[in-house]
């Protein structure tokens, strides 16, 4: 029984105790009191009665005169006269008389006094024995007052105490119920702080358990830190300062999925004749001259959220500008500032730059295939020549058929042309995890169903995401309820943001509870940062009806992981670009050991996405990772991208 | 822990004693020992009381009355409660009567009751009685004597402290009576109020008799 009611119990019970003794106690003693007065009454009748009649002279007739006297006149149930061997010989009754007392009062005090004795004489002779009795019921009814009475003042004392330990226990009800959410909150991985209360029993525990959640996150932050440096050191080119190639491709993939509809832009510096500069001015100076330029590039990310820079190789420096229409302007600039930083340095030395606008749609092989032809032209025009080539189809078709796709999509979404895709992702023992479902959506009856990849972006850009989302869940929840096989859906972070959606999404979780608890929703792990305060209202809400959270592309973002710790998720999908060769790079492996110890200190699972070679898969395996998605599972014919985008 | 013991032990003999004194039982070691708590005299002259009564056992009841009269009309001088009690009116249980070897006429009374009903006497024979004496000299002043009724309930005897032979009630002319009681219907009626409550003892009579009780009279 919790604290609080024990509390109560104690306190009702011991004033109903109380009560019911003090009444008690008072009867009991009235008791006592209501005999002896009736009994002192009876015997000083007698002895009146016999004083009286003592002085008739022994006549007969005078003594009952004077007994009948007193019996009219006084307060008195029976008087008797008796012969001096004992035999009667006047009597006057009166009719009992109850009394205002109940019954059971009577019954249950039942004063019971004996008649007073006296003898009456004439001269010297005896003549005969008075018996007096008097009314009890008056007695009676006196401690029967005075115990109502005692009952009603002892029950409004009562009444005054609990009401006022009911404020008492109330006001120590609500920081209690803080202290215990804080741990409730504690046991769900949801690492918050919570204000002190003024009770210094509850104060003292609340702030022990803050200081153990702020160590904690202390802790983890150093963790990141860490990681962050380490990861710094594997990706990095120590020479410019920007990401290496095989990472840089990984990372343009991924922002080549989310890229704006009208296209990314990305642009690639070239540095001309490295040899010779080599001859020129050395090695160092060399590194000094590429390390200028690099530092140049990394102005953009600074500036540009969403940019990323690396170093293709020896000659090749790129910059993907997550914008639309930017690319030819950023390259003159690039130019201008390059050619009077390297002048400084080496007169002789010079470069090219070749770009390609409105890039969407295409992997980052594809990207810098296309931009690598740009380069060559302009290496082609000579020193300093700006190439740019852009997809104008391809942007024509995203800007001016906007209207066409929102026709499209409202058509799919609601008749319902819609299909689920699943991913199989296992866990380490082998056996299926969950399946990773995405949404399909078919135009036309006939046609094939199209993979998320290729509409989502636009149906994010019509605002028809969040129907879209609730159309995955909904056919995720129905699939589970056929073979309860644990699914995860992905859900964009632009449906969350818009109005009434995490309610809705808990309203189809709570109408299925038991196919909830086999659902798992996971956001971009930059919604994190961008919607916090949605999110972890969505995660209470969600989690609360039997969903499991999880964060997918995650790993880039290493400073701000402790900070997820206050949202309360449960798991967090690494993007293969951090994961790219593990099994061969020491410090990659280095960082996702620490990566994957961190995540784990957390109490998060770790799940691996887009492994794509056996070798990776055991590592990973071996770090401790509980999942992983990928070429370890035959993929659909027809399929896509696992999952969707933005 | 002994000591304990032993303090346990007294507390249920001085518990088991009230109780006879209770119950009503004649104890004469209870009598001597309160007469030696009241003092010397009081010890000496209850050790000869007590042989007194020992011995009017086998007596006729008129024979009892004769020793109990003479006894305290021998050992008991008269002086007023103001003398004697440093008060108006003092009721003097028979124990302090002996010890301060003096009382006034309701003392006497009390005392030779006591005794009578100690050597056995039925209580329903005595009475005690407010009278009227008309001395030989100056007014009717106020009196107590102790009336003893035989089992005709004719002729009373008088036990007085004035006189000292028992005369029969006719012969005594000078006495005119008031008022008679005895201790009868005391004990039927406070059967349910102890001894030790004050609303008891709230009258003269009532109070003395439960002191004589607590000494060890009947």
């Amino acid at each position: 029984m919790s604290l609080i009611r024990q509390i109560w119990l104690l306190l009702f019970g011991l004033l109903l105790a109380a009560l019911l003794a003090a009444v008690a106690t008072h009867a009991w003693m009235g008791r006592h009191g209501a005999l002896a007065q009736v009994q002192s009454r009876n015997d000083d009748g007698a002895m009146m009665l016999a004083l009286a009649l003592s002085q008739q002279g022994g006549d007969a007739q005078r003594m009952q005169l004077v007994a009948s006297a007193l019996f009219d006149t006084g307060d008195y149930r029976k008087l008797r006269l008796l012969q001096p061997d004992g035999s009667a010989w006047f009597e006057r009754a009166a009719a009992d008389v109850a009394g205002a007392a109940p019954a059971w009062f009577r019954r249950l005090v039942a004063v019971e006094p004996m008649p007073g004795i006296a003898w009456v004489s004439h001269g010297w002779a005896p003549i005969g024995q008075v018996q007096v009795s008097s009314h009890a019921a008056w007695a009676i009814d006196a401690l029967w007052a005075s115990c109502l009475a005692m009952a009603l003042a002892m029950a409004l004392l009562a009444a005054v105490a609990a009401a006022v330990s009911w404020r008492l226990v109330r006001s120590w009800q609500r920081p209690l119920d803080a202290v215990l959410a804080q741990a409730q909150a504690l046991e769900e991985r949801r690492f918050v702080i919570a204000d002190e209360p003024r009770l210094p029993d509850l104060r003292r525990l609340t702030r022990g358990m803050n200081s153990l959640v702020r160590r904690l996150q202390a802790v983890l932050a150093d963790q990141a830190e860490q990681l962050d440096a380490l990861r710094e050191q594997a990706y990095t080119d120590a020479v410019t300062g920007l990401t290496r190639r095989r990472q840089f491709v990984g990372q343009l993939d991924t922002a080549l999925r989310s890229a704006p509809v009208g296209g990314a832009g990305l642009l690639i510096v070239r540095v001309l004749d490295l040899a010779a500069m080599n001859r020129r001015i050395g090695h160092a100076g060399t590194d000094a001259l590429l390390g200028a330029v690099g530092q140049v590039l990394q102005a953009y990310p600074k500036h540009v959220t969403g940019a990323l820079t690396g170093r293709l190789n020896g000659t090749d420096l790129a910059l993907f500008l997550p914008a639309t229409g930017m690319a030819a302007d950023t390259a003159r600039s690039l130019v201008d500032a390059l050619r009077a930083a390297l002048a400084t340095v080496d007169v002789g030395a010079e470069l090219v730059v070749g770009g390609s606008e409105g890039l969407s749609g295409l992997t980052g092989s594809e990207a810098l295939a296309r931009t690598d032809s740009a380069l060559a032209r302009a290496e082609e025009r000579g020193a300093f020549a700006i190439e740019i080539s852009t997809d104008t189809v391809h942007a024509l078709a995203a800007a001016g058929g906007e209207q066409q796709w929102q026709r499209l999509l409202g058509a799919a979404l609601d008749a319902s042309r819609t299909r689920l895709a699943e991913v199989p992702v296992l866990g380490a023992d082998g056996r299926l995890l969950h399946l990773q479902c995405s949404l399909r959506l078919q135009w036309q009856d006939g046609d094939r169903f199209h993979p998320a990849a290729s509409w989502l972006p636009m149906a994010q850009r019509c605002r028809l995401a969040p129907q879209a989302d609730r159309a995955v869940l909904a056919l995720a929840l129905a699939a589970i309820a056929v073979d309860r096989q644990p699914r995860c859906v992905m859900l964009t972070s632009t449906s969350l943001a818009s109005a009434g959606f995490v309610s809705s999404v808990h309203a189809q979780l709570a109408a299925a509870p038991e196919e909830a608890a086999c659902l798992s929703i996971e956001l971009r792990e930059s919604t994190a940062s961008r919607h916090a305060a949605r999110l972890r209202q969505a995660s209470a809400l969600w989690r609360g009806a039997g969903a499991r959270l999880g964060l997918s592309q995650a790993g880039s973002n290493l400073r701000e992981l402790p900070r997820l710790h206050t949202l309360g998720i449960d798991y967090m999908r690494i993007d293969a670009t951090h994961l790219q060769e593990v099994s061969s790079e020491a410090a990659v492996h280095e960082l996702v050991r620490g990566l994957v110890r961190l995540l784990h200190g957390m109490g998060l699972q770790v799940l691996a996405d887009g492994v794509d070679n056996h070798d990776d898969l055991a590592v990973l395996w071996q770090l401790g990772f509980d999942g992983a998605s990928g070429v370890i599972a035959p993929v659909d014919a027809d399929a896509g991208a696992a999952s969707g985008a933005t | 822990m002994r000591s304990r013991g032993l303090a346990w032990l007294r507390l249920a003999g001085a518990a088991l004693v009230l109780s006879a004194g209770v119950a009503g039982a004649v104890d004469d070691t209870r009598l001597q020992r309160s007469a030696a708590l009241a003092g010397p005299q009081a010890a000496r002259a209850m050790g000869q009381l007590l042989s007194l009564m020992d011995s009017a056992q086998a007596l006729p009841p008129t024979a009892q009355l004769q020793a109990v009269n003479r006894f305290f009309n021998a050992n008991v001088r008269f002086a007023p409660d103001s003398q004697v009690w440093a008060q108006e009116d003092h009721w003097a249980s028979p124990i302090e009567t002996l010890q301060k070897g003096a009382g006034d006429c309701e003392d006497y009374a009390i005392a030779k009751y006591f005794s009578l009903l100690a050597i056995g006497m039925p209580a329903a024979h005595l009475r005690l009685v407010y009278v009227r004496v008309q001395l030989t000299q100056g007014p009717a002043q106020a009196h107590m004597v102790l009336a003893y009724y035989g089992e005709a309930l004719g002729d009373a005897l008088i036990l007085d402290n004035l006189v000292e032979d028992i005369e029969p009630a006719s012969r005594r002319t000078d006495l005119s009576p008031v008022f008679s009681f005895n201790s009868e219907g005391l004990w039927q009626g406070v059967g349910a109020v102890a001894a030790g409550n004050p609303l008891a003892r709230l009258s003269r009579w009532r109070d003395v008799v439960a002191r004589a009780r607590t000494e060890g009279f009947p």
